[in-house]
């Protein structure tokens, strides 16, 4: 029985066809086109309605038969055409040959893809009537970015290559390159010498590519043009061959195929017992990976659904927007339509970008009162952190105070630390007359309900700062700062009571008062005279906070808040006057410390001032904190002489419900200074910006700045002399780099869902952070971070992918790079070591 | 300049590169002209790598410095790697992240995995071990490697030095392994295409000068010449590696015409030269396959998509494809000595292209993978209007 059963099998291994290399190519050709064909005769039949679907059916049906006879009765021969390597490497290099021609036509966007029929449209424009429609003009779109890489593509390889282009002049003018060059070296040394080699360098090396680019792109422009016809054939190909969408291709699809039947086949090919050989191991895993990798990414294909939710803070939603442009709800798809879930809800917590802190140190020349770079180039840009020296203005050390020999830094600013987030907290401190910057008799006062800083001002005399006083909408106190002479005289101004006044009204015409001031005060009359005119000024009301409401009849009157006049904070003060002139006409006027464009007054030559009094408005409790001239502090009520008392630098007074008047500081000549501090416990999401303390080290020493990031970066000017002895004037500021992409950018997501079939209200099931690089999970969904808007801090983009297949390919490229390493690095070695060993 | 700033070191680099490369050139005319005052009977030695190397016997017995000649390569490339290093190091701090941001600091990196690449395969390719005028091989190969190294740093001290920051994309740990992984692989392939084309080189001045003791058939003679002008489009790097490694081998194989045994040294390395470069491939394609899986991985934490086609990946795994095919083509098509070879010699065209061309290919003006692209921009204030503008 052997014998002969040895003989049936060589029989049948004499009758295999043997696949060559050229029978393998064509066999994979074939199939491909083949796939091609069955795939538009299925999609047509689909399609199609009624009696013209039938023939793309029938054809269909007979396209399939052949390949099914071919698998029934030529059984062996499809066998071995999978099984042969030579075709398994035949459609290798196919599939190589097909990604070549992937990268050398520009690729249609693949979420926004040509609609159907859209370029059979454009190219017949011309026979059409009407507006161009909606296929075609994206077909159009598509074309000007396929033009416009295919010519810059060609450009390149060819005239910039020096092989030229056929019938196309290029005229890039290396020679004026070289002009511009040659008159811009001799300006970077000075430039070198001041910012360092590398921001020269730069300047160097992006400038000469700049000139040549645009050169080179003004071409590329003309040979888009010159050569439209070319381009516009080559689209049209392209599109019917699907090399502009070659990865989305059907033909593409079937080579994966025959990959995946190969790869199997070849794998799984000797019995069972040829797997468990150690080495084989490399190679099973491997291949046994690369199928995982092809059957995952044909579930992806199938089942994936990507999109972005575009959500700003505190908003919910639970559909997000596919790339086609269509809605869909967070529910999970099967392979064959929606499921009936109950779509889960995703909400936005909390959204951040963190833009980089840059320092900008910017050589300026100042004439007369304007300022301006002394450079004429882009600032160099500092990225820093703690440690980082930057020296700038190399001079000869001859110059320099230290001496030396060598050339040397005459600036150098070193990087003491940097807060990444923080805030800054001003203080008042004592100062000298003479000092620069100080404030004549000024107190710091802050207000505190609790332990919660409430307000903090400075305050100072009225007469020096009418506004710079203590106001709390709580309790309806005042507290001002004023100067006595002694104890006794503070005491006499407590007891004389505070007058009434809401504040002071001026007449003017054009730029000149008119009249006396008036008080602001309901009832308050005066008379005026303009040229022939006499008017009569009468104050009608007063309101902290001006809110007009319009009446049916058109005018305008103040609707008030109901709050008491004590306890409102002044917005929008205003008083309303009334003006009657000789005939007896009357206007009145709201007339607002703020520019109002209120209706056409009647008598438009009278024009009104206003000014609100913080101090003599309606309170319920004012209190004065009197300096004395020996720094001596007292503090009382007004109206209640007998509560002078004696008043500390830091001392405190409670002014009801809780709310607490304390004093941090009170000095006839003071300086404000500030002081930056982390912020404790603050999250990514705290808006805090960024600090840095630098220490500046000149000939005439070194000094120390702390400057807090801001969006423009707020400069601070400083002089030493450089070298030579050359006054230099530097601007030093720390400012957020939003020419650049975020720094990081992160959202908190929360994840709701109904609790039951009965319930309404939503229950939060999970919440997480997503960041670019660390996207979350819930429920087959991926969100990862992608977008954001400078100009709209709220909004975030957010990438939603649904994709069943991305595990199973996960876990084949893992067993692929195992696979790999075990049959390149472990199994040499190991069979290396046994095969001496052997020997 | 800082003495310790990246941009000092680099420059350091290239000096110590292109002195090696000199030190090598000179090596190797004393190589070839000191024999020439010897008598020559041959032995044969074999490589680690398998390969059979005939040489003259007299040879062996040089003078010391000539035999150490290959090892100060070594040393110089060993010097090389570690300012190479250090520079990275420096650029990290200059930077505040692993310097593959722009090209002035990714090619660097890729020349550091060069040197380390030369280092490790000088053991695993034996190079030390080969006695004789037949090591002139070796000293060619470093040599030229060194010069080609040296070049490609004089290339990158003219490109725009600034940093930049990460974009957000690019902050994860897979950026370095990624990355390093691929400038390994890609410096390994460059190496394997190097001793291909010395190999070939070699066997084009053979077949011409000794034309009736080493047949060579005309098309590949043709095939050869042709290869070397395929670089030039590529200006004068083009220039250097095609005509000018055509023209050295040239020079090299005049000299040794001079010699008793002629050329007869490199027979040994044409026996072995398909183990060889398999040795080369062995090294470079496990850390391509890392460097491809790496960038899918990497791809799909930051836009949960394993795999964009976009057109950097499509053009890495065009050069993967390339050497796959290799592998398969050389398993069970047995496409072994110089069919196998000259795929290696084009895969180097490959990683090439995705290297350094990809940003003209059509498929990439939208590609996600932009990052180290220039901003050209000229110094207005300080030059004149350009041509239409």
């Amino acid at each position: 029985m052997q014998p002969q059963h040895a003989t049936a099998k060589d029989k049948a291994k004499r009758s295999r066809f043997r696949w060559s290399f050229p029978k393998a190519m064509l066999g994979i050709l074939f199939l491909a086109l083949w796939t091609e064909v069955m795939v538009t005769l299925a999609t047509k039949a689909n399609v199609e309605t009624g009696s013209s679907k039938w023939p793309y059916a029938i054809g269909f049906f007979f396209s399939v038969l052949p390949l099914l006879a071919l698998a029934v009765y030529r059984w062996p021969l499809v066998f071995s055409f999978f099984r042969s390597v030579k075709v398994g490497v035949t459609n290798l290099i196919f599939i190589g040959l097909a990604a070549i021609l992937g990268v050398l036509f520009h690729q249609e966007d693949p979420n926004f893809p040509i609609p159907k029929g859209g370029v059979e449209q454009l190219a017949e424009w011309e026979s059409q009537e009407g507006p161009w429609s909606y296929e075609a003009r994206m077909a159009y779109r598509n074309y000007l970015d396929f033009r416009g890489a295919q010519a810059t593509f060609v450009y390149h390889m060819l005239e910039g290559r020096g092989l030229g282009l056929l019938g196309f002049d290029a005229s890039v003018d290396y020679q004026f390159v070289d002009t511009q060059m040659e008159e811009l070296r001799p300006k970077l040394p000075p430039i070198e010498r001041r910012y360092g080699e590398e921001f020269a360098k730069s300047l160097e090396a992006s400038s000469e590519r700049g000139w040549l680019t645009r050169q080179e792109n003004a071409d590329i422009k003309r040979l888009e043009t010159a050569w439209d016809d070319t381009w516009f054939t080559l689209f049209v190909w392209a599109d019917r061959l699907d090399l502009i969408r070659t990865y989305k291709a059907d033909w593409f699809a079937s080579l994966w195929v025959i990959l995946l039947f190969g790869v199997f086949s070849n794998t799984f090919r000797g019995g069972w017992r040829r797997l468990l050989r150690p080495n084989k191991w490399g190679f099973v895993i491997t291949h046994a990976g690369v199928i995982l990798v092809i059957l995952g990414g044909f579930h992806s294909r199938l089942t994936e659904r990507r999109g972005m939710l575009n959500i700003r803070r505190g908003e919910s939603k639970a559909v997000f927007q596919l790339y086609s442009g269509k809605k869909h709800a967070f529910v999970r798809p099967g392979l064959f339509g929606e499921t009936e879930e109950t779509p889960f809800v995703v909400r936005l917590d909390g959204f951040r970008a963190d833009y980089h802190d840059v320092l900008d140190v910017v050589y300026v020349k100042q004439e007369g009162d304007s300022f301006e770079r002394e450079f004429a180039v882009r600032n160099p840009v500092h990225r820093i952190y703690e440690g980082k020296v930057l020296r700038f203005d190399y001079g000869d050390s001859k110059d320099h105070p230290e001496g030396g020999g060598g050339k040397r830094p005459f600036l150098q600013i070193e990087v003491l630390e940097y807060l990444p987030q923080c805030e800054e907290e001003f203080f008042l401190r004592e100062a000298s007359e003479e000092e620069e910057g100080t404030i004549p008799v000024v107190a710091h006062a802050k207000l505190f309900q609790e332990e919660v800083l409430l307000q903090e001002t400075l305050m100072q005399p009225l007469a020096i700062h009418p506004r710079a006083l203590l106001l709390d909408e709580r309790t309806g106190a005042r507290i001002r700062l004023r100067v006595a002479p002694d104890e006794e005289a503070a005491r006499r101004t407590l007891a004389k009571p505070v007058e009434l006044n809401f504040g002071h009204v001026r007449a003017m015409v054009g730029d000149s008062p008119v009249g006396p001031m008036m008080q602001a005060v309901p009832g308050e009359e005066t008379k005026l005279e303009v040229r022939d005119q006499v008017y009569r000024v009468t104050i009608k009301d007063a309101v902290p906070d001006l809110r007009l409401r319009t009446l049916a009849d058109g005018r305008a009157v103040h609707d008030p808040s109901g709050v008491p006049m004590e306890l409102l904070i002044p917005v929008n003060p205003a008083v309303l006057v009334s003006i009657e002139n000789q005939a007896g006409e009357v206007e009145e006027r709201w007339v607002l410390e703020k520019d109002f464009h209120g209706p056409e007054p009647k008598f438009a030559e009278l024009e009104f001032r206003f000014l609100w009094d913080w101090w003599a408005f309606p309170a319920k409790t004012r209190y004065l904190l009197f300096l004395l001239p020996d720094g001596n502090l007292r503090f009382g009520e007004v109206g209640k002489p007998e509560s002078l008392q004696p008043f500390a630098q830091d001392g405190e007074f409670e002014l009801g419900d809780g709310v607490r008047f304390q004093l941090a500081g009170a000095f006839s000549y003071g300086k404000v200074e500030t002081k930056v501090k982390v912020v404790e416990g603050a999250d990514f999401f705290h808006p805090a910006p960024g600090a840095v303390r630098i220490r500046t080290t000149t000939p005439e020493g070194q000094q120390e700045m702390t400057l807090v990031a801001t969006e423009k970066g707020d400069a601070r000017p400083l002089r030493y002399t450089g070298p030579g002895g050359e006054t230099r004037l530097v601007s030093i500021s720390f400012r957020l780099d939003q020419n650049e992409l975020p720094k990081e950018w992160r959202s908190k997501l929360s994840f709701l869902e109904a609790p039951g079939a009965d319930g309404h209200e939503l229950k939060e099931r999970y919440s997480g952070e997503i960041r670019v690089n660390d996207y979350l999970y819930y429920k087959g969904y991926r969100f990862f971070q992608t977008n954001a808007d400078a100009n709209d801090p709220d909004y975030s983009g957010v990438g939603v992918v649904y994709d069943p297949g991305i595990e199973a390919v996960l876990t084949g490229l893992y067993m692929v790079a195992g696979g790999t390493m075990i049959a390149f690095l472990i199994n040499p070695l190991v069979f290396r070591n046994r095969r001496r060993r052997t020997a | 300049m800082e003495t310790f700033s990246y941009r000092s070191l680099i420059t350091l680099t290239m000096y110590l590169s292109a002195t090696g490369g000199g030190l090598g050139l000179l090596l190797l005319l004393g190589r070839f002209l000191l024999p020439l005052f010897r008598g020559s009977s041959v032995q044969t030695l074999q490589t680690n790598s398998g390969m059979q190397v005939d040489l003259p016997a007299s040879d062996s017995s040089g003078p010391r410095w000539l035999q150490r000649g290959s090892w100060v390569l070594l040393l110089m490339m060993t010097v090389s790697l570690l300012v190479n290093s250090l520079a990275m190091g420096a650029r990290y701090v200059e930077v505040q992240h692993w310097p593959a941001q722009t090209m002035y600091e990714v090619i660097p990196l890729g020349v550091a995995s060069g040197f380390f690449a030369g280092i490790l395969l000088y053991f695993v390719l034996g190079l030390g071990q080969i006695q004789g005028i037949a090591r002139a091989f070796t000293e060619v190969f470093m040599t030229l490697k060194l010069i080609a190294y040296a070049a490609i740093f004089l290339y990158v001290l003219n490109l725009d030095p600034t940093g930049r920051p990460l974009p957000p994309a690019l902050q994860s740990y897979w950026f370095p392994v990624h990355i390093t992984a691929y400038m390994i692989g890609y410096f390994t392939m460059f190496i394997g295409t190097l001793a291909v084309w010395l190999l070939f080189c070699f066997r084009f001045w053979r077949g011409l000068l000794q034309r009736g003791d080493y047949p060579v058939p005309t098309k590949e003679l043709l095939a050869i010449f042709g290869f070397s002008l395929i670089t030039v489009p590529f200006g004068q790097y083009g220039w250097l590696m095609g005509p000018g490694v055509l023209a050295l081998t040239g020079v090299l194989a005049g000299l040794s015409l001079m010699l008793p045994n002629k050329l007869s040294w490199f027979d040994g390395w044409e026996t072995g030269a398909d183990t060889f470069t398999w040795k080369i491939f062995l090294v470079g394609f496990p850390f391509l396959t890392a460097g491809l899986i790496m960038g899918a991985l990497w791809a799909q934490e930051a836009w949960a998509i394993y795999w964009g086609w976009d057109s950097k990946e499509v053009s890495a795994l065009i050069s993967w494809v390339f050497y796959a095919v290799y592998l398969h083509l050389r398993y069970v098509a047995g496409w072994k000595g110089r069919k196998g070879m000259w795929i290696l010699l084009v895969g180097g065209f490959s990683v090439y292209i995705t290297f350094q061309l990809f940003g003209y290919l059509p498929a990439s003006q939208s590609s996600l993978h932009r990052y180290t692209d220039m901003e050209n921009v000229p110094t207005e204030g300080l030059m004149g209007a350009g041509p239409g503008g």
